[in-house]
């Protein structure tokens, strides 16, 4: 129902009424299905007992019109449904992703990082596609079972009341074995998702540890371990489907006694002639009927995989809104107003100190430090990426404003940022959708990166650029935005003297009202071409403090 | 339009090679439970003997009712005929649930054995150094091969691999079922049969809904849209993550505009094939009707038939068409998993190669570099490059430079866990020179984890005959007593994963511990204080004396105040060594 839920709400108008027609055409082919059996056996029948009591007046063109009719009318049916349904499923799926890929930019950065790569792609790709498909795998078929069910119940009620009657108490025992085969198996298999996720853990534990194990000539032991726990999870699979067969067994002799009753009932204690045939076209409705009802434990097994997956992408929507909610002040600070720092933590360990400043518009602020003192969390901190009440914009905290006001007032490039797979262009206009050619030109001069073509590719991740080009392809980029505040994390790594003093220069040339923060190491402090207003030397981070920040968890986040 | 063909000729062509080779690995992986397999084919098919016992049941009835007419028909009069329909509907169930069972487990067994060869290759015995021109796969790989990917297999095993002979069994049997009823319904579906596409892959793909067709299409979109999501962080920072999502929308609708237009001509292959069953259904039921009606008299062709005969050929007719229509269903299962083989196979193929050897004996030994190198790939700039060492038994060589200048490197080659690409690395013991080996090595790495499980099991690993007594003696002699006493649960603390649950100093020297055990005459260790506040740094030191008694001890750290326990003091820079300093401190 959570899947459904889901895909309704974010599926359009257009694709809601597939999505309905969908359903209804599913219903309309199963039905169709069943009765083109049910109606040829009465055909024949009646076509027995119309010539052995020589009944002229008995029309053979109608039964067997109708026939071909419904043989006809069921592949249309269904060929229309599978159109109609894909077409709604192809829509809303493409509108769930659309969704999901906003609330993902909307997430706190940090978690943004940590999902980035396998997790938020597996939600994208996987899970919405589970969700996608629901309506195809569980609800149109659920529709077809069930509505088959009631009209081939409602068919032999009207036909002999006492049938109809054992045949509804008959499908609702079925109905019931389906659901319960369906928790036994979905325990199992549960059981078997906890092992496998022991094992998986165990072996990401001993491959980290492979060399200790080589060592110690313990690596067969601790295969041991993880084959012990493979072969528990093998065992849990293998009672689900032993439940799985059971069910479906049962399932089957259910068919077998609603058919026999159906035949017992009808056929005794009549002596009119239609009810031979009727009893015939029943039967072979109560087949047809049971042949869907044998599909259920597949469907409800398709329904628990699109409901977990819906509560996966639920739970990530639930945590962005989460960050949406206390959206802060409603008035927009001014674009002029500095970035104020009061009473920030810096550095690491026993090197930590607080620090207060406010950025003036045109001032600019070095940091250095050894690599691990602290300086790209310090910019971090100082974007807002990671949440502190120390840094305020306008009397607010950062991590209180929107994304979008606070991408209007600073840009900060990390050491090693992300660039588009795509063209150098594409790249600039990211930050500028509107600059001309002439604009994305200047900006790559004061970058000091004249020698690219607007349209070179630049590969995933930037790949066939030199790491001094990448370097410099995203300072340019974040020159086209103007901010008010611009933090540069290293920004003269792999590149010569000459061409950190040209970059440098060149983005204070570009931006002189601009609140320039930039982060250097030692060894090039020195470069800066023209005068800061504070120095921000972090220290030597203190022995005993973890040079590189682990946050617990993280590793298992996805 | 032609983007549709080509996508329809992608998604449709057996013919690649890559699949082609892909299904030979499948087809030898599932070769071993090739009897079960058959036998899960022949059962299932079988299963079509219990339909025909049905329908010859349904036909018996009516006839049974027809000709009771006059004299009433009671329920025992039926009896006969509701039995059969009972026991054929029973046989089916019963045959169909012992094949399923057969697939099942034969699948299991396939799919266990797969698990077993991919844990070998990912935690493989020590045999011979790993070289570093091989890529090694990365751990993420090996757990999602192991989890996912060999689960991908399951639906071609218990489904595909029986479907053919299903298939022949059953609709043979139904054939010759309806052919000694009336030859013409036989002759009927015969000329029917080559009437069913010759692509079959194009119904299965059909028929197993387009939820597949998306899967595939989405996953070719899935390289960009790990693109633009790697990006998020950076695009919210330029206020273009709007743009961003938009444009994934496009592309995503373009996409599944263009899977539309081939899941068009999929589902009008499907709805042929079932317009042919249908048809050959009404067909059937016209003609058995207009022949009991006695209206058809044409010449050569049967023109009297019971009501019985007519309905066993009428109710069996979908049946002779289902297994048909199940191994067409088979198709998308075996290109999930002939994807999912290409996967498992990359990692299988990686086993180490070379025999094992017996455990070297623990006498002193020393440790004999000559013209090292090693080059990893993808870098510029070699790793190592022609470094000559020699350490000795009872000294401490200490490594160090700055980070990237090659000590691990330098640690492992000396160990035996890598092979170098030039040179030679050896141990020297009793006289006599052999190939360096891992096992005479204590390792103690960085950073320091412990294997899920209890602190004495970890432990135990490095001797497994050791008893408590022995493991506290050892926390003794390295004055780490007060550790011991610390484990909340003393040897049983139970040491969660990647070690969570003890602080890193207590799993570094919980591994100090460990290392003491193994009594292995050779000690690498790489920055064993890199995490450690200066007290714990202290104890490590003290260990590290302890340790480096009788024994050839190598050690990569920066720490100085480590490096005034060395012997000699080693910098390394860019490969390699720059200076050999004598230290001479060995009080």
């Amino acid at each position: 129902m959570r899947a459904l839920t889901l895909l309704w709400t974010s599926a359009d108008r257009r694709a809601r009424r597939d999505l309905l027609l969908g359903a209804q055409l599913a219903v309309a082919a199963e039905v169709a299905a069943a009765a083109l059996l049910g109606v040829s056996g009465w055909f024949l029948t009646s076509c027995a007992l119309v010539t052995l009591r020589a009944n002229t007046t008995w029309s053979w063109m109608y039964p067997s019109g109708t026939v071909r009719a419904l043989a006809l009318g069921r592949t249309g049916l269904r060929y229309t449904e599978r159109l109609t349904s894909h077409r709604a499923l192809l829509g809303a799926t493409v509108a769930l992703r659309a969704r999901m890929v906003r609330t993902a930019g909307a997430l706190p950065p940090r978690q943004l990082r940590d999902r980035r790569d396998g997790a938020l792609l597996a939600r994208l790709t996987d899970d919405v596609a589970a969700v996608g498909a629901a309506p195809a795998r569980t609800v149109a078929p659920l529709a077809g079972v069930g509505v088959t069910a009631v009209v081939v119940v409602a068919l032999i009620c009207v036909a002999n009341p006492v049938a109809g009657a054992a045949e509804a108490l008959l499908l609702a025992l079925a109905l019931a074995v389906a659901l319960r085969t369906d928790r036994r198996a979905a325990a199992h298999r549960a059981e078997a998702a906890d092992d496998r996720a022991a094992a998986r853990s165990a072996l990401l534990s001993a491959r980290a540890v492979l060399p200790e194990l080589r060592c110690l000539d313990a690596v067969d032991p601790a295969r041991e371990q993880v084959a012990r726990r493979v072969e528990r999870a093998r065992r849990a699979d293998a009672t689900s489907l032993a439940a799985l067969r059971t069910g479906r067994l049962l399932l089957r002799l259910l068919a077998a006694l609603g058919q026999v009753a159906v035949l017992l009932l009808a056929l005794s204690g009549r002596s009119t002639l239609q009810p031979v045939a009727d009893a015939i076209g029943e039967v072979l409705l109560v087949a047809a009927g049971y042949e869907l009802v044998e599909t259920l434990p597949q469907i409800l097994h398709d329904h628990g995989t699109a409901a977990h997956s819906a509560r996966r992408l639920i739970d990530l929507l639930t945590r962005a809104r989460a960050r949406l909610l206390p959206s802060g002040p409603a008035a927009l600070p001014r674009l002029d107003t500095p970035l104020v720092v009061h009473d920030l933590p810096v550095g690491l360990g026993a090197a930590r100190t607080r620090w207060s400043a406010v950025l003036p518009p045109g001032g600019a602020t070095l940091v250095t430090g050894p690599n691990g003192s602290g300086k790209s969390t310090l910019l971090n901190l100082l974007a807002g990426r990671i949440d502190s009440p120390s840094v305020l914009l306008g009397g607010s905290p950062l991590y209180l404003l929107s994304a979008a006001t606070v991408a209007t007032v600073l840009t900060l490039v990390e050491a090693d940022d992300w660039l588009a797979d795509s063209t150098v262009a594409d790249n600039l206009r990211q930050a500028a959708p509107a600059a001309p050619d002439e604009a994305l030109h200047a900006a790559l001069a004061a970058a000091a990166l004249t020698d690219l073509e607007l349209d070179a590719p630049t590969g995933p991740m930037g790949g066939t650029l030199s790491q001094g080009q990448r370097r410099r392809l995203s300072i340019a980029r974040a020159v086209l935005r103007d901010p008010a505040v611009l933090l540069l994390d290293e920004p003269t790594a792999g590149l010569d003297r000459p061409t950190a003093v040209r970059l440098l220069s060149g983005v204070r040339a570009a931006l002189p009202r601009c609140a320039l923060v930039i982060a250097l190491p030692d060894q090039h402090h020195d470069l800066l071409p023209f005068p800061v207003d504070a120095t921000l030397q972090l220290g030597r981070p203190a022995v005993g403090a973890a040079g590189r920040t682990a946050y617990p968890g993280d590793q298992d986040a996805a | 339009m032609s983007d549709t063909a080509a996508l329809l000729a992608r998604l449709a062509d057996d013919a690649q090679q890559d699949q082609q080779r892909a299904l030979r690995r499948l087809r030898e992986w599932a070769h071993a439970q090739a009897p079960a397999f058959r036998r899960a084919g022949r059962l299932r098919g079988l299963a079509a003997l219990g339909t025909v016992g049905w329908a010859a049941g349904l036909g018996l009835a009516a006839k049974l009712a027809l000709h009771g007419q006059r004299s009433g028909v009671t329920p025992v009069s039926v009896l006969p005929a509701v039995c059969l329909v009972a026991a054929g509907l029973a046989l089916r169930a019963w045959l169909l649930t012992a094949g399923d069972r057969a697939a099942d487990e034969a699948a299991a067994a396939v799919r266990h054995a797969l698990r077993g060869r991919l844990l070998d290759a990912a935690l493989p015995a020590w045999r011979q150094p790993a070289s570093t021109t091989e890529s090694q796969p990365g751990d993420a790989a090996y757990v999602q091969a192991l989890d996912e990917e060999v689960d991908r297999l399951t639906d071609w095993l218990t489904g595909y691999v029986p479907a053919r002979r299903t298939m022949l069994i059953a609709s043979g049997i139904v054939l010759a079922a309806i052919a000694s009823g009336s030859w013409l319904v036989a002759l009927l579906l015969v000329l029917a049969t080559p009437l069913l596409p010759a692509n079959l892959k194009v119904i299965g793909m059909g028929t197993r809904t387009a939820v597949q067709a998306q899967l595939t299409a989405a996953r070719t979109l899935s390289a960009r849209l790990l693109d633009q999501l790697r990006g998020l962080p950076t695009l919210v920072g330029l206020g273009a993550d709007e743009r961003a999502a938009l444009a994934v929308e496009q592309d995503d609708r373009e996409l599944a505009h263009r899977t539309q237009a081939v899941l068009r001509v999929a589902f009008l292959s499907t709805a042929w094939v079932e317009l042919l069953i249908t048809g050959t259904l009404a067909v059937v039921a016209t003609y058995c009707g207009l022949v009991l009606l006695d209206y058809l008299h044409l010449p050569g062709i049967p023109s009297t038939m019971g009501l019985g005969t007519a309905l066993f050929a009428l109710v069996l007719t979908p049946a002779y068409f289902a297994p048909v229509r199940e191994l067409a269903r088979g198709y998308h299962a075996r290109a999930e998993a002939s994807a999912a083989a290409e996967l498992v196979h990359g990692l299988l193929d990686v086993t180490a190669t070379g025999r094992a050897t017996p455990r070297p004996a623990d006498a002193p030994r020393s440790i004999h570099l000559s013209g090292v190198g090693v080059a990893f790939p993808q870098r510029d700039r070699p790793a190592l490059d022609d470094v000559t060492l020699t350490a000795h038994p009872g000294r401490v060589l200490a490594l160090t430079g700055p980070s990237g200048a090659g000590k691990s490197t330098l640690l492992a080659v000396a160990a035996g866990l890598l092979a170098p690409d030039s040179g030679s690395s050896t141990h020297q013991a009793d006289g006599t020179r052999q190939p360096a080996d891992p096992r005479a090595v204590s390792w103690i790495g960085q950073p320091c984890h412990l294997l899920p499980g209890t602190v004495r099991a970890n432990l135990l690993l490095a001797r497994p005959d050791a008893d408590d007594a022995a493991l506290d003696a050892a926390f003794a002699t390295l004055g780490f007593a007060d550790l011991r006493a610390a484990l909340p649960d003393g040897l049983d603390t139970v040491v969660g994963e990647r070690g969570s649950g003890l602080s890193s100093g207590q799993i570094q020297q919980l591994v100090f511990v460990r290392a003491l055990l193994r009594d292995a005459p050779v000690l690498c260790l790489d920055e064993p204080t890199a995490h450690l506040d200066p007290d714990a740094e202290e104890r490590v030191m003290a260990a590290v004396r302890t340790l480096a008694r009788d024994r050839t001890v190598l050690l990569a750290t920066h720490s100085p105040a480590l490096l005034r326990i060395a012997d000699t003091v080693v910098a390394v820079d860019r490969g390699r060594i720059s200076t050999v300093t004598p230290y001479g401190v060995t009080s």
